[in-house]
């Protein structure tokens, strides 16, 4: 068995490569994930594709629209982006809490979506963010909300030949934040038990007119807590639609029995983590300092 | 050189007992240039690869090593019958124990490598030998280890019962020594005549040494010299050149041990392991050396584990809070085979340690010590004392909630009182000194007990309960045992300490240094010490239960003694003086009297040199001396430990942590302090997080980092330190051992600490470790 290794530097070489190519084609990132899988013999690739040289699919871009993130983009690139973090914090706080120092350096969103865990960090914070991905594949490009792309633990709804070039988020509305918060049983390094993450707009008034509500680890995919995100539209995010965010994120919660966490764990912190992120995203759009630690 | 303060003993006022010494191996280890076994490489060198059980009960069918050993670089593969007919013995038996009844406890034998039966998931069955160490891996991996599964046994007290899986034909329900300590009948009329008694079931939870250096061993033969050579990392080598001798069936003589740098074993490396005799036959059978080292999934399943003890505790007291007796009764879980310790920790260890530092007449400890299948349980970090201490500190704090008598109030009421020294305890120990209501005082206000209630309410408006508790601990250091006290002056001006303890990260070199800087003016930066290489010892006890500085450092006192003695005869014939005449101090010998004199560098480069001296006379500085050691010392403490829990999510945090400690007459405060900040973090990660948990057909579940939840940096805050100290009478340097106390103030304080946060939803004991799914799940369920 032979292991090759290819790094087109066009997408359409790219694009040509994965279709025409024959046995297990896997397409490499930061590679924090895949190379792990790849040493202890969980994946046993054909070839590995190499996405770093294609132009655009590492750095950041920002327009009058939004930011075009591309796939390859390590955390590290994406903690130092200013506009981002003004614009997202929650993504680029779910983001920055992968790995290490030296994971941060090489690990990318599309990896992290793509690898497919029921437990990445940044893709509830993508998903309440709204980001769109922009798929490349023999068909031409398409976007699909990031919520589309993970269909089962492991495995992503793209197609033979496609691939993710980049991200594209819309410039947020006034008075616009997010959070995000994860449960770990230590306090850093580790696979999240449950994660949760909260975009909120708010009128002058400061009541919630637009919100997106997601959790991760507790079901075999991300979810999008639509419930959630009517509880606390328009309300002041107060005790009482507190509550019922926190009863929407465990009615939709269907986590797994672990040894990281039982089922009744799970599904009674998610409703923990969503009130505290909720309440974190509002006082971020209401313009207040809020620390990034929970 | 007639001045009164030469370079030689202003050296020992900055180098001197009680200065805080930065370690002298510091620079070379940081720069990455210790030399661990695994960074030695011999010429010609082999690798070694273990073959595990995978299953942990089962016949083994046969062992196929075929395949294997055509496999390319391939030049052996071994079972634990070709370690018998190559003659290997039985592996040691270790500590002699006797049952409640005065009979023996069951010694099963017990081979290097089985050959019938495996007993845990990790039993080593076989090992292959390769000229690369993927060759090894890989040809490992190909031998065929056939075996029909048995049912097993994880937990002890379904161990014991009729019909339970048996792990060795001839211990019959697995129990292999059933202990008894103390007066049964008194202690069972002090309980039921007393006024209140406190009963806790207390599980001491199993946890993974996860010492940084892996285990490694060369092995090597030389048929010319009939020589066995060992290099290895573990605890002393004067002890594991006996240990070999009895398996080798050689002569000490013919067994060199040889250890550098050694990367953590808090007990772990003391024993003998299966795979460094793999590495010795192997090293005869190819007639080259032999490198094994273990990957961090096998140390998990290979590395003697810690604790691992489930005791029902009862205290007795009478109606004003005075304690009347204490009585154990449990089982200590000792996994699949013995190591050097079994069954120590919860027998001895529990009766030595378990009065602590309080007034308790009447005692009782029964244990029963069984095997199960899974890893072997070793001595970790205290084996048994931090055990012990945590059993007394969390039933003190149980009984004054149930009396409702204040808890440190309780305490105070029990304390053995500072006049009372010296004090037999009911175990028959004698502690010579402490000061025990003073070091409390002390503790509490380093803490700031009294204004604890303000902390908590703005805890609370942050949503988050806190709690706060005490520690105090008392434990019994290691019994005497002989030391040698080697003094050599080097050709190259160097003074040589020779010493059998062991370092394997304590920092040995440089309070043993001081010491002898201390005794006779030599200078610091000349002191070097050999501990790890056996054919330069007489006599060595090796490293264990907090003692390394009463034995070595006792024996380099006696040892500057008698360099002492032969200096001044030589000094009398230099100085054409009366040996009666000549006084030693400051590295100087004088006459007395007189303003003449010569230091004791300066005489060791003439007697280098080569000097005319009297037949009689001694023709060099140097000793080689058998210290016969000291009595256990009882270094003691009180930690306070506050944690903060967020009730949501269970989540527990320590947020501060104050400790005062008596540990005598200190050589080295910055390492002693440093040994104190590993225990307590050793203790905050038994306590929160770490717990070794089998699945019931006996897999390791916990069986890499992600699974297991070892502390890190940031789960400790910053420690206040503060010293009471009372000098030992009983040893020479009035010290008392610190290596392991860390862990005795840890357990007790910081779960006292979370029992108190959550006293107020009626909760009194939670186990080990109180991680947030336990803390969140006792809450949950105290609310329904
Ligand atoms: C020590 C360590 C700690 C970690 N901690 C965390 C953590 O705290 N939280 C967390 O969520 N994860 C964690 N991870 C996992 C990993 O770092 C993240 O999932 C990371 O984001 C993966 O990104 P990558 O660029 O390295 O992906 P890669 O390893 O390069 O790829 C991952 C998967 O995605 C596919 N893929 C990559 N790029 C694309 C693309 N453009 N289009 C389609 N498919 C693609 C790959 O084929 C592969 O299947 C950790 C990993 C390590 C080694």
């Amino acid at each position: 068995m032979s292991l090759s290794y290819a790094s087109p530097t066009t997408v359409n070489e790219a694009v040509a490569l994965l279709t025409g190519a024959t046995g297990l084609t896997k397409i490499l990132s930061g590679g924090t994930d895949l190379l792990v899988q790849l040493r202890s013999g969980r994946v046993k690739p054909d070839i590995i594709m190499d996405t770093k040289k294609i132009p655009g699919i590492l750095g950041i871009i920002e327009t009058e629209a939004g930011f075009v993130i591309g796939a390859a983009t390590p955390g590290a690139v994406i903690g130092e982006h200013a506009g981002l973090a003004a614009a997202y914090p929650g993504i680029v706080e779910a983001a920055n809490l992968i790995g290490s120092t030296q994971v941060q350096g090489r690990a990318s969103l599309a990896g992290n979506l793509c690898n497919a865990s029921p437990a990445a960090d940044s893709v509830p914070a993508m998903i309440t963010a709204g980001a769109i991905a922009i798929v490349v594949g023999p068909n031409g490009q398409r976007a699909v909300p990031v919520e589309q792309i993970v269909i089962g633990p492991g495995r992503t709804s793209l197609a033979r030949g496609e691939f993710i070039l980049e991200f594209k988020l819309p410039k947020p509305a006034a008075r616009s934040s997010g959070a995000y918060l994860r449960f770990i049983p230590r306090t850093e390094m580790d696979i999240a038990v449950v994660g949760a993450a909260v975009n909120v707009t708010l009128d002058a008034a400061g009541v919630i007119t637009h919100a997106r509500v997601s959790l991760g680890a507790v079901a075999p995919t991300q979810l999008l807590v639509v419930d959630g995100a009517n509880a606390i539209i328009g309300s002041k995010l107060d005790d009482a639609a507190l509550a019922k965010l926190d009863a929407a994120a465990r009615a939709v919660c269907n986590p797994i029995d672990d040894k990281r966490g039982t089922i009744d764990f799970r599904i009674k912190v998610a409703g923990v983590l969503a009130r505290r992120a909720a309440a974190i995203a509002v006082q971020r759009a209401l313009g207040q300092a809020a620390g990034t630690k929970h | 050189m007639n001045v009164a303060m030469d370079a030689d003993s202003l050296a020992t006022l900055k180098f001197g007992i009680g200065q805080p010494v930065p370690r002298k191996e510091d620079p070379t280890l940081l720069q990455g240039q210790g030399r661990y076994t695994d960074d030695i490489s011999l010429s010609g060198q082999l690798y070694a690869v273990i073959v595990r059980s995978q299953v942990a009960h089962g016949r083994i069918l046969s062992i196929d090593t075929e395949t294997a050993a055509a496999m390319p670089g391939v030049l052996g593969v071994y079972t634990g019958a070709d370690l018998v007919a190559a003659g290997f013995g039985l592996m040691p038996k270790g500590l002699a124990f006797k049952n409640r009844d005065g009979s023996d406890m069951a010694k099963p034998d017990q081979l290097p490598l089985t050959t019938d039966f495996v007993r845990y998931v990790g039993d080593p069955v076989a090992f292959v030998v390769a000229e690369t160490q993927m060759q090894a891996r890989d040809a490992a991996e190909a031998v065929m280890v056939d075996i029909d599964p048995l049912p097993a046994v994880t937990e002890p007290a379904l161990a014991v019962e009729p019909g339970a899986p048996q792990l060795y034909p001839n211990v019959p329900n697995n129990l292999i020594l059933d202990y008894h300590y103390g007066d049964a009948e008194g202690v069972a009329k002090a309980m039921s005549a007393a006024a209140h008694v406190t009963k806790l079931r207390i599980r001491n939870n199993r946890i993974v040494v996860a010492q940084m250096e892996p285990r490694s061993a060369i092995g090597e033969y030389d048929p010319a010299t009939d020589r066995w050579t060992l290099r290895l990392g573990c605890q002393g080598v004067f002890g594991m050149r006996q240990m070999l001798s009895s398996v080798l069936g050689a002569k000490t003589g013919n067994i060199h041990v040889l250890t550098g740098h050694v990367g953590g074993s808090f007990g772990m490396k003391a024993s003998l392991y299966p795979e460094y005799l793999c590495a010795l036959h192997a090293g005869r059978a190819l007639g080259k050396p032999v490198k094994w080292t273990d990957e961090r999934s096998d140390s998990f399943l290979s590395d003697s584990h810690g604790r691992d003890h489930d005791f029902t505790a009862e205290l007795a007291l009478d109606e004003d809070g005075k304690f009347l007796a204490l009585r154990l009764n449990g089982f200590g879980n000792v996994g699949a085979v013995m190591s050097n310790s079994t069954p120590q920790p919860s027998t001895l260890n529990a009766v030595k340690n378990s009065i602590g530092v309080y007034r308790t007449p009447l005692l009782e400890v029964n244990t029963k010590i069984v095997f199960t299948n899974t890893t072997p349980v070793g001595p970790y970090r205290g084996a048994g004392r931090p055990e012990a201490n945590y059993y007394m500190e969390r039933l003190i704090d149980t009984a004054a909630a149930e009396m409702g008598i204040d808890r440190i109030e309780l305490r105070r009421r029990n304390h053995i009182a500072a006049d009372a020294f010296p004090y037999r305890t009911p175990s028959g120990n004698d502690y010579d000194s402490g000061d025990f209501p003073a070091l409390l005082d002390h503790a509490l206000a380093l803490a700031d007990w009294d204004n604890f209630s303000t902390r908590r309410t703005e805890s609370r408006k942050r949503g988050k309960l806190r709690g706060l508790g005490v520690g105090q601990y008392l434990e019994v250091t290691a019994p005497p045992g002989a030391e040698m006290g080697g003094i050599r002056f080097e050709p190259d001006g160097a003074v040589t300490i020779i010493t059998g303890t062991l370092d394997y990260g304590q920092g040995h070199a440089t309070p043993f240094a001081q010491v002898l800087s201390n005794q006779l003016g030599v200078p610091f930066d000349k002191i070097r010490l050999i501990q790890g290489d056996s054919d330069q010892l007489i006599a060595g006890g090796g490293t264990g239960g907090s003692k390394s500085i009463i034995t070595s450092g006792g024996a380099i006192i006696e040892a500057s003694g008698l360099v002492i003695d032969k200096g001044k005869k030589i000094a009398a014939h230099v100085l054409e003086a009366a040996e009666i005449d000549i006084e030693f101090s400051g590295g100087r010998f004088n006459i007395a009297g007189t303003d003449r004199g010569i230091g004791i560098m300066e005489l060791a480069a003439k007697l280098r040199e080569g000097m005319q001296l009297p037949p009689d006379m001694p023709t060099t500085l140097d000793v080689a001396h058998i210290y016969k050691g000291a009595p256990s010392s009882f270094p003691n403490g009180c930690h306070v430990a506050e944690v903060e829990i967020d009730p949501d999510t269970g989540e527990t945090e320590v947020v501060r942590y104050s400790m005062v400690n008596d540990f005598g007459v200190v050589i080295n405060p910055l390492l002693v302090e440093g040994q104190a900040h590993g225990g307590i973090v050793q203790g905050i990660g038994q306590a929160l997080r770490e717990r070794v948990v089998y699945d019931e057909d006996g897999q390791l579940m916990t069986g890499s980092f992600m699974d297991y939840c070892l502390p890190r940096a940031v789960d400790a805050p910053s420690f206040a330190f503060d010293a009471h100290s009372v000098p030992a009478r009983t040893n020479l340097l009035g010290a008392k051992g610190c290596g392991e106390a860390g862990c005795a103030g840890a357990l007790p304080s910081v779960m006292n600490a979370v029992v108190d946060a959550l006293s107020e939803f009626g909760i009194r004991h939670i186990d080990m470790p109180a991680t947030p799914e336990a803390v969140w799940a006792a809450i949950a369920a105290a609310r329904t």
